[in-house]
């Protein structure tokens, strides 16, 4: 049976609350990287974009077939280091929303994305024709289901003219 | 160190730990959901679940998360139609979903008309053994309804449209045990409970706090799930995290008497937290910050007044019963509901959580009881303490990681 000492039960209350507290806080710090827990292949983390194992492995290796002599440690720090450049810039251009205000970029990255989404289908499918329409269709809807689309000016049929808006 | 504060500390450490290690299934649950159309002889469904579920699925391999949810859904995914498997037409296509969420298409082709499909759905299960999907059928005739799989129920005929099975009596059913699987999965909401029975002595104040954790929690499930509110689910979570901190603080307080001096710290640590928000731009705003600060010191100082204090604890239960609803009505939100069956949906889900509530309760109850009579515990306050010390412990955990997205 629990004996009772001299140790006051309101104090004995009190430490117990600061125990179980900082128990408590400094197990946040046992929880492991919650990124890095999402990508298993992960090298590097560059805010919240993550460097994944194969895209280093691409990297050594095309740096292997540039260099003559066997791949030391600093060279793969070089080679970290260079994807860490890269993702940082590339980090640097998308806030400043170059894909969309260039136009050369914003066609590119379109003509990406149908592609990728035409290709899949006509992998996946017996008819091409018909169905990567269809998907782009379905893709499109599924953007849009979770898009918030406000148009805020008249419909295109009336749009303003120069002397409209002077 | 005497021997009372060594036994006391193992214990707090054990019973921290033990609770540390249901983390997983507190709001983190492990669920997915996917609607059907089932048409003449095709039946076309989309599965959706969180991409941090999906990461269960990985073996280290460098693939990205669609393709092994894609994958993974084709192996598992099956429908037979009067005892002939239904071909999967294509590749299961990955589509668009919103933030932190994965969706996938996949189409059957039945060569016989599809009448009362047997759909066999087996995703999750040898990762996460108390995974739960939910399947939302729409048949040709536009009648929906709902299939819960689980590791012992992967297979569900879809009722025929003649058949009972799409009332509204049925869609009640099926979402009173939703209901209660989302109350009994979600260790937070039990924590917190556990921690507002504490205290308690007579079974009619216990019968007060249930009434206004009930009433707080239905109004905000109820206009949650109509749609009259779209609450921040990451703040939610985090507050349900607070309310059992500060029902811990406060059984404490009640014990010892330092409502004050119990309130000063925990202002502190709340200010601190809010500096290091607007230092870092990280966690609740400074407003929200602003509102906890005051609801802590309304409501130990209010506690620390014997005759305002008294009662406190039923009002507040209506207050935190309103934050507990929204997390409620995330589940429910989460899994979508048929428009035709949003007030069964509604009247089942939360007559599943009051029945699951009160199954909790009375366990707690006894339990408490239990421990009270048994005489081997003579110092029930020991007990009061050490348990209120883990669910404090338990209940920062969650809120500090959650406002910071570390859990």
């Amino acid at each position: 049976m629990i004996s009772e000492n001299k140790l006051s039960p309101n104090y004995r209350s009190i430490a117990l609350l600061f125990i179980g507290s900082l128990i408590g806080i400094s197990s946040l710090f046992l929880v492991p990287n919650k990124l890095l827990g999402y990508d298993q292949g992960a090298v590097a983390q560059v805010n919240s974009a993550v460097i994944r194992k194969d895209e280093y492995e691409r990297a050594i290796a095309l740096f292997r077939g540039d260099k003559r002599g066997p791949i030391t440690d600093a060279d793969l720090n070089l080679v970290l280091e260079k994807l860490i450049k890269e993702e940082l810039l590339v980090q640097a251009a998308l806030r400043s929303d170059s894909p969309r205000k260039d136009l050369k970029i914003r066609q590119r990255v379109l003509q990406t994305l149908l592609t990728s989404i035409q290709t899949r289908s006509a992998a996946e499918i017996s008819d091409p024709s018909q169905s990567a329409g269809e998907d782009l269709k379905f893709y499109l809807n599924q953007l849009r289901d979770n898009a918030d689309i406000q148009r805020l000016k008249k419909a295109p049929g009336n749009i303003l003219v120069s002397s409209e808006i002077d | 160190m005497c021997h009372l504060l060594r036994l006391s500390i193992s214990i707090l450490l054990v019973s921290s730990s033990i609770f540390l290690s249901v983390d997983s299934i507190a709001h983190n649950r492990s669920q997915s959901h996917s609607n059907w159309i089932i048409s003449d002889h095709s039946i076309e469904a989309i599965f959706t679940a969180k991409s941090l579920e999906v990461t269960r699925l990985q073996t280290g391999i460098n693939q990205s998360l669609d393709i092994i949810f894609a994958d993974h859904l084709e192996k598992t995914v099956s429908i037979k139609n009067d005892g002939q498997a239904c071909a999967l037409r294509n590749n299961v296509l990955s589509i668009p979903a919103k933030q932190g969420y994965m969706q996938a298409k996949l189409i059957f082709d039945c060569s016989l008309k599809t009448e009362s499909p047997l759909i066999n759905i087996t995703s999750f299960f040898d990762f996460a053994s108390s995974h739960v999907h939910y399947a939302h059928v729409i048949t040709d005739s536009l009648q929906s309804q709902q299939y819960l799989f689980t590791e012992v129920q992967t297979q569900h005929q879809v009722a025929h449209d003649n058949k009972e099975s799409g009332s509204i009596l049925s869609g009640i059913n099926q979402y009173i045990y939703i209901g209660i699987d989302h109350i009994i999965g979600g260790a937070d909401h039990i924590v917190f409970l556990l921690a507002l029975l504490l205290l308690v002595r007579r079974f009619k104040d216990l019968i007060w706090l249930i009434t206004g954790f009930t009433v707080g929690h239905s109004i905000t499930l109820a206009i949650t799930t109509i749609g009259w509110v779209i609450p921040d689910l990451h703040i939610v979570e985090a507050t349900i995290g607070f309310s059992i901190a500060l029902v811990a603080v406060d059984n404490i307080a009640a014990l010892t008497g330092y409502h004050r001096h119990l309130a000063l710290f925990s202002i502190i640590g709340l200010l601190a937290m809010a500096a290091t928000n607007i230092i870092l731009g990280i966690g609740f705003s400074s407003l929200s910050m602003l509102g906890l600060v005051t609801l802590t010191v309304a409501y130990l100082l209010m506690r620390s007044d014997n005759e305002a204090g008294i009662g406190v604890r039923p009002v507040m239960a209506i207050g935190f019963g309103l934050v507990h609803g929204f997390g409620f009505a995330s589940a429910l939100t989460e899994i979508g509901i048929p428009t035709d069956l949003l007030w069964a949906s509604l009247l089942g889900f939360n007559i599943g959580i009051e029945l699951g509530q009160l199954l909790i309760i009375s366990g707690l109850w006894l339990i408490i009881l239990g421990f009270k009579r048994t005489k081997y515990v003579s110092h029930s306050r020991l007990v009061i303490d050490i348990t209120s010390a883990s669910l404090c412990g338990l209940g920062l955990y969650w809120f500090v990681g959650r406002s910071y997205g570390i859990i």
